[in-house]
């Protein structure tokens, strides 16, 4: 009997699979998957940084903005503080702004790849007796499987 | 910690977890990494958890500005008043500002450069590195957390995020930072007054000198935990996908699909 079940990277996974082991279950398969690249798109950059590029512009522009802000606000009427926060606001929200558009321009091309909902990022596959397959997918589902099939 | 004691040492490491943080590669945009310099001298090298360069780039940028009264200046100039200006700043340390300023910049950015490369030849190498540590002091292990929730930490206090995140020394430097520019900027007194509808009163108490620190401080504070735990949090992924390709995929395993029951 082979149990297959999809989980996400957790230390829930490592626990399950030692449990497991625990039981006597001893052929346990594990298949991390290679994700589509396209989703995260929008968290990269030219030199497919990091998942940063999202909110990295806005930081430089929010420290930026503020530095200005604060200056200016040593003589506008409401003072530094104010005007260094309402300068944050605006750099944070324009970077926010460019990169929303940046995005939107390069889903156009792959509208259909985007990803919707859970993903899994492992499968695992744990063949056993029949009698003790009922154990294993309780197991499984107690530390997170994502989805769980049974085949015989 | 004995945490490389293979007898024979991989090339490179993509982390190294100790007791006081985790440091790892990852990979960067270098004109990030330039632009965070150029906000305040160190940050870049901070980012690229170059620790020791970067408190030493950001000890000498606020030593030199509380020097010069560049602080000033620059609110000076930006308000237009050009002769004040040139009256504030002190020439007798000016032109040593320049040179470790621009080098800082430069060296964040080509250092970036080079850690990609160094990325890319440890990411394949795929060399194991301890993901534990226990000591004396404290327990370390890789672990998935929050992106925004060490934001909204670092909102409240600067460090806190970098605590979450357990960089012990990181978030030890920006606390203390923090207080000094608490404290020499009156900020919170500001803010004290602004709350109460004050406002004059509000930026009379703030020192302009000191508070132009705070932007960019507050907000590399945030962005730094931010990356961070979205590193952290990859690094966490690719640790475990090892350790399983490594140890549950034995050979000869051959899969009999039969249909599926309930």
């Amino acid at each position: 009997m082979q149990i297959f079940a999809t989980f996400d990277y957790t230390t829930l996974l490592e626990i399950a699979i030692t449990e497991l082991e625990a039981h006597g279950v001893s052929s346990i398969y594990a298949v991390p998957l290679d994700l589509r690249k396209e989703e995260p798109r929008i968290m990269d950059s030219m030199h497919r940084a990091d998942g940063m590029s999202f909110i990295d512009k806005g930081m430089i522009l929010a420290f930026m903005f503020a530095t200005v802000g604060a200056s200016k606000g040593f003589v506008w009427a409401w003072g530094p503080v104010i005007w260094g926060l309402i300068g944050a606001g605006t750099g944070f929200a324009l970077g926010i702004a460019i990169n929303g558009l940046l995005y939107l321009m390069t889903r156009r091309k792959n509208r259909s790849a985007l990803l919707k909902g859970k993903r899994g990022d492992v499968i695992l596959v744990v063949t056993c007796h029949e009698e003790k397959a009922a154990i294993v997918a309780d197991i499984l589902w107690d530390h997170k499987a994502l989805g769980l099939a049974k085949t015989k | 910690m004995n945490n490389f004691s293979e007898p024979y040492r991989a090339r490179r490491y993509l982390a190294f977890v100790s007791m006081f943080g985790t440091t790892l590669i990852h990979k960067r945009n270098p004109y990030t990494i330039g632009c965070w310099s150029m906000a305040f001298p160190g940050f870049g090298h901070l980012l690229l958890n170059k620790y020791i360069r970067g408190y030493l780039l950001v000890l000498w940028e606020i030593f030199i500005n509380q020097k010069i009264h560049l602080n000033l200046a620059i609110i000076y100039s930006f308000n237009g008043k050009f002769q004040a200006a040139r009256d504030v700043l002190d020439p007798r340390f000016m032109s040593l500002y320049i040179p470790v300023y621009l080098f800082a910049i430069w060296d964040s950015y080509r250092t970036t450069v080079d850690l990609n490369k160094v990325q890319v030849l440890a990411h394949r190498e795929n060399a194991r590195f301890s993901e534990f540590t226990i000591g004396a002091l404290e327990v370390n292990y890789l672990d998935k957390r929050k992106p925004w929730i060490s934001v909204i930490w670092s909102m409240g206090i600067p460090s806190i995020g970098q605590l979450y995140l357990h960089r012990i020394v990181l978030a030890t430097f920006i606390l203390l930072s923090t207080i000094v520019l608490v404290y020499e900027s009156r900020i919170i007194l500001a803010i004290h007054y602004l709350i109460l509808g004050d406002i004059g009163s509000s930026a009379k108490a703030v020192d302009a000198q000191w508070l132009l620190y705070f932007p960019s401080f507050y907000f590399f504070s945030l962005y730094d935990a931010y990356v961070s735990t979205v590193e952290n949090n990859k690094l966490f992924d690719h640790a475990l996908r090892s350790h399983l390709v490594r140890s549950y995929q034995p050979p000869g395993v051959t899969l009999t699909i039969g249909s599926k029951v309930d």
